[in-house]
């Protein structure tokens, strides 16, 4: 097969590609910087002066803060705790395949579970109520507004670290504690020296990724709060469905702007960390 | 036997200059499966001993075991006289390299070497002077900032190795150091750890499934199996009598000749050869005797000297010496003969082959 | 035990079950209470009254919207893996034989659509699917090309894992040389020794297919998840009892294939592992550092043969 015959192969990809992720990409972003009529503009920022979006943004990332700092030691004591099971027995096939499916798969049906675990009519709630005397609720329905969504974000973040982080810590090579054991090291000396040091940059990284994970999910959120716009993803909903006026699609644009802007910067943190694990773990 | 060395043993790591070492019928269980079978080995202060033998016979669980990365089931350890079979590893002061990936990937060669001297509680002053002269044995000057990343794998093996030596272990510990490396480097690293354990006179256990390695470094030689020691012995003995079939087919290749025992050794072909263990030959029993492809001499057919008929089936060239295999006009057996390169054969080419005397191990029928 | 304390790294035992019964409690109590609220009697008292709703012929109606996005899902599930199958995974293959060069910038390509969220894609994907409404169709099936997009991060890694470890380069000279053209190479002599990675990305493509909300969701398609949230305003236990089902069989296909493609003969399962669905989500959750070391699984192969080691590895 000629060089040029071959190179006809990846046009099918090629084009693929640049159809449906470059072209929408850039779509989103350049939406930003149109007015309703496709003239360029950057009228659209004066959405930032309200200060509903700021208070999106800011709800967005301490909610993904918060729930990437606690999914992040969660999950990392999971880690630590399957590195002491049979790496082919049925607790860690389970536990692997359960993270798996809780980590990618419908965050509406995440909603729904945790509707009825702490809802109002749940079983938890009513036992704790009538049982023990514990009103869940005592201060409002939170479970429909921003921090009630730190449990269900939990309940995919946690099986997240799980899956990112347990390579790293199973990159944790027995010869370092062996070695540090031989130099003199104690058990709380090899942690404090070595296990936590060479972990560091991997941990940071998974927890860069939930960050993101947590910042731009959107179905857990769409599911369980269907009025008002607390967080980014659903300032998005509200100007898509027009819930904000005539140019609101363009609006919707600069806020995907703003978000590509907090991952990007993410990402390339993530990417420099990254490098220095992959350069450790060889 | 520490061998007596011209150059001055270096005051970095030089310290206790070597105590004796040794298992006592040292038994390892996994559950039902007993890897070390009552294993018993005694080295003398400044010794270097080889475990050998093939992978699964035992010989790093029993370096395990002497480091206490492992318990011991049964038997004790014994480090300079005093039982250690209970001491934590930590606490055991001794000096150990693994086979590959041991040093710390987020400390730089210097942090790797001090961090033996920090867990040690070593002032600060001193730990710079002894890292320098440690790097310095292993001939690492000037790498003190470098990354294991940034190293080559024969290097990263020296850095282990300073690592191990600078707290002045009581031990030195080596398993399969250098297995994961290039032949080349493999050769001139093992030369380079053969002197620095003289100069410093540390006792030492080097594990080892390559059986030139293992005689060219060592003062005795443990050959396991099974786990159990087969043979303990400084390499000549090991090469020239071997105790058991194991070992002769282990240290080297070797032919394997029909032959009858007698009293004062096996005869093979009409040659007497002595017999190295003659534990269990019983005069007049068929038995198969090893020999080795350079005890056998190899001589033109028009030669006058007596010998076994045969006819070269193939030959080829070694480098220093020649290999040919003989086919024998008497019984069809093929025999490996190792020879002078000078000396050259063509296959199909009638030849005379002639067993030295030498001793021999048998193998029962 | 005192002589092995410092050299384990694992938590002792009591803590180790301590750590994984109290986050397989967390895990699974969401689910037991799926299931509890599922078998609530409309009268009070459990019983399976709504789990036989669900599939008695006097409801049709009133679950025919769930099944019909449900069919939708499953269509576009197909239609995905025909993407991935037919376009993806011939891409990935003459890439990595022809060239290797571009393996980059298929790496930086495949991590695009985990760095942009879903919600951003939408307002790209929202004119492009304007235009396809007015020129081609308003069915839901036109979604398996955004689909397709979503899933690159997942099946693509899954696919270049287990390649990988496949010496594709000689396999297909080899096959080249006794004559084969390109097209029986890619399906008779790549394929199946690639199929634990085929088959992972199938997996993970159904799961998430059938898993998606935010983009059908925003362009006003109808799938599972939009018909099961609409279904959840009518009767919530009938999109409970659905959600709940398809988490458990999409965990037991997980598991079954994990448990499959797992090859229990030794030094292959580091690369049984590399392939398995949970590592192939991982590898793609984690992309830059794929990106970053592209000799990582070549320094990996190394460690495993450079290691005839004995001892405790005997056991």
């Amino acid at each position: 097969m000629k060089r040029l015959t071959a190179a006809l192969g990846l046009v099918p990809f090629a084009a693929y590609v640049l159809l449906f992720l470059l072209v929408p990409t850039l779509l989103a972003i350049l939406s930003g910087f149109q007015d309703s009529k496709g003239r360029f503009t950057l009228a659209n920022f004066a959405a930032f002066k309200d200060t509903a979006i700021w208070d999106a943004f800011w709800a967005s990332t301490w909610l993904s803060l918060v729930t990437a700092v606690a999914g992040a030691v969660i999950g990392a004591l999971a880690c630590w705790a399957l590195t002491g099971v049979n790496p082919d027995g049925w607790v860690r096939r389970c536990m692997d395949s359960a993270a798996s499916v809780l980590a990618q798969f419908g965050g509406v049906m995440l909603a729904f579970a945790f509707i009825v675990t702490i809802g109002m009519n749940a079983f938890i709630t009513v036992f704790l109520k009538d049982k023990l005397g514990i009103d869940l609720y005592s201060g409002g329905n939170w479970l429909y507004t921003v921090p009630g969504l730190i449990l269900p974000y939990l309940y995919f973040q946690i099986p997240l670290m799980i899956i990112t982080f347990l390579p790293a810590m199973e990159g944790l090579k027995p010869q370092w504690a062996e070695a540090s054991a031989t130099l003199g090291g104690t058990r709380a000396s090899y942690w404090t020296k070595v296990g936590f040091p060479v972990l560091a940059p991997s941990f940071l990284g998974a927890l860069l990724l939930l960050f993101a994970n947590a910042f731009s999910s959107y179905a857990t959120a769409a599911a369980l709060i269907s009025q008002g716009a607390q967080i980014v993803p659903l300032q998005i909903r509200a100007a898509l469905v027009g819930e904000t006026g005539a140019s609101s699609a363009n609006t919707a644009g600069v806020l995907a702007l703003g978000m590509v802007v907090v991952m990007t910067v993410v990402m390339v943190i993530y990417s420099v960390l990254m490098k220095r694990a992959a350069r450790w773990q060889r | 036997m520490p061998v007596e060395s011209p150059t001055q043993p270096s005051p970095a790591t030089s310290g206790t200059g070597g105590v004796s070492v040794s298992l006592q019928e040292v038994v390892k269980t996994y559950g039902s499966n007993t890897v070390l079978k009552g294993v018993t080995l005694e080295l003398a202060p400044g010794e270097l001993v080889c475990l050998l033998g093939p992978s699964g016979c035992g010989k790093t669980t029993a370096l395990r075991c002497l480091a206490g990365l492992e318990e011991v089931s049964g038997g004790a350890v014994l480090i300079g006289g005093e039982d250690v079979s209970s001491v934590p590893v930590n606490k055991r002061d001794i000096g150990m390299v693994f086979q590959a990936y041991s040093l710390f990937p987020h400390l730089t060669v210097a942090k790797n070497v001090a961090f033996g001297l920090e867990r040690r509680k070593v002032a600060k002053t001193e730990r710079g002077t002894r890292v320098a002269e440690a790097l310095a044995v292993v001939g690492l000057e000037g790498f003190e900032e470098r990354y294991p990343h940034e190293l080559s794998g024969g290097q990263q093996q020296r850095v282990a190795l300073a690592r191990a030596l600078v707290t002045r272990p009581k031990a030195l510990l080596l398993d399969e150091p250098l297995s994961a490396l290039d032949a080349k480097v493999r050769v001139r690293l093992r030369e380079q750890i053969r002197a620095i354990v003289t100069e410093l006179g540390i006792t030492t256990v080097f594990v080892t499934h390559d059986q030139e390695e293992a005689l060219a470094i060592s003062d005795r030689v443990a050959v396991m199996n099974g786990g159990r020691i087969e043979q303990l012995g400084t390499p000549e003995e090991l090469y020239r009598s071997p105790a058991t079939p194991f070992v002769a087919d282990f240290v080297g290749l070797s032919n394997r000749m029909p032959g009858v025992v007698h009293e004062e050794g096996v005869l093979v072909h009409g040659v007497m050869l002595p017999v190295g263990s003659t534990d269990d030959a019983v005069p007049g029993e068929e038995v198969l005797a090893f020999v080795r492809p350079e005890n056998v001499r190899l001589g033109r057919s028009d030669d006058a000297r007596p010998g076994l008929a045969g006819s070269v089936v193939s030959s080829g060239f070694l480098g220093s010496l020649r290999r040919t295999v003989v086919r024998l006009d008497s019984d069809g057996l093929e025999l490996a003969v190792q020879h002078a390169a000078e000396d050259v054969f063509e296959a199909g080419e009638p030849v005379r082959v002639t067993l030295a005397p030498e001793p021999t191990a048998l193998q029962k029928v | 035990m005192s002589a092995r304390l410092s050299v384990e790294t694992a938590p002792r035992p009591w803590l180790r079950r301590l750590i994984l019964t109290v986050v397989a409690v967390l895990l699974v109590v969401p689910l037991l209470a799926m299931l509890e609220f599922s078998l609530r009697q409309t009268g009070g008292g459990y019983g399976l009254e709504h789990w036989a709703g669900l599939f008695d012929a006097e409801n049709e109606r009133k679950y025919r919207a769930m099944f019909r996005g449900l069919t939708n899902s499953l269509v576009l599930a197909l239609l995905v893996l025909a993407l991935v199958l037919v376009v993806l995974f011939p891409t990935i293959v003459l890439v990595h034989l022809r060239f290797p060069r571009l393996q980059r910038v298929l790496d930086l390509l495949t991590i695009l659509p985990i760095a942009i969220p879903a919600i951003v894609m939408v307002v790209g994907f929202a004119p492009i699917y304007r235009w396809i409404g007015q020129n081609l169709s308003t069915e839901t099936w036109t979604l398996f090309l955004a689909y397709g997009i979503l899933v690159l991060p997942f099946t693509y890694r899954a696919i270049v894992t287990d390649l990988a470890g496949v010496d594709a380069r000689t396999l297909s000279e080899a096959a080249r040389s006794l004559g084969s053209n390109w097209l029986t190479v890619l399906v008779r002599v790549i394929a199946p020794n690639v199929r634990r990675g085929l088959l992972n990305a199938s997996l993970l493509t159904i799961a998430i297919v059938l898993g998606e909300y935010t983009v059908s969701a925003l362009l006003s398609r109808r799938t599972f998840q939009v018909a099961l949230l609409q279904l959840n305003q009518s009767d919530p236990f009938g999109a409970v009892i659905m959600s709940f089902l398809s988490l458990v069989v999409i965990f037991a296909l997980l598991v079954l294939v994990g448990w499959l493609t797992a090859r229990p003969r030794r030094g292959e399962r580091r690369a049984a592992r590399a392939a398995s669905p949970v590592a192939a989500s991982a590898a793609a959750a984690t992309p830059l550092a794929g990106a970053a070391a592209p000799s990582a699984p070549a320094a990996a192969t190394q460690t495993t043969t450079a290691s005839p080691k004995e001892g405790p590895d005997a056991r």
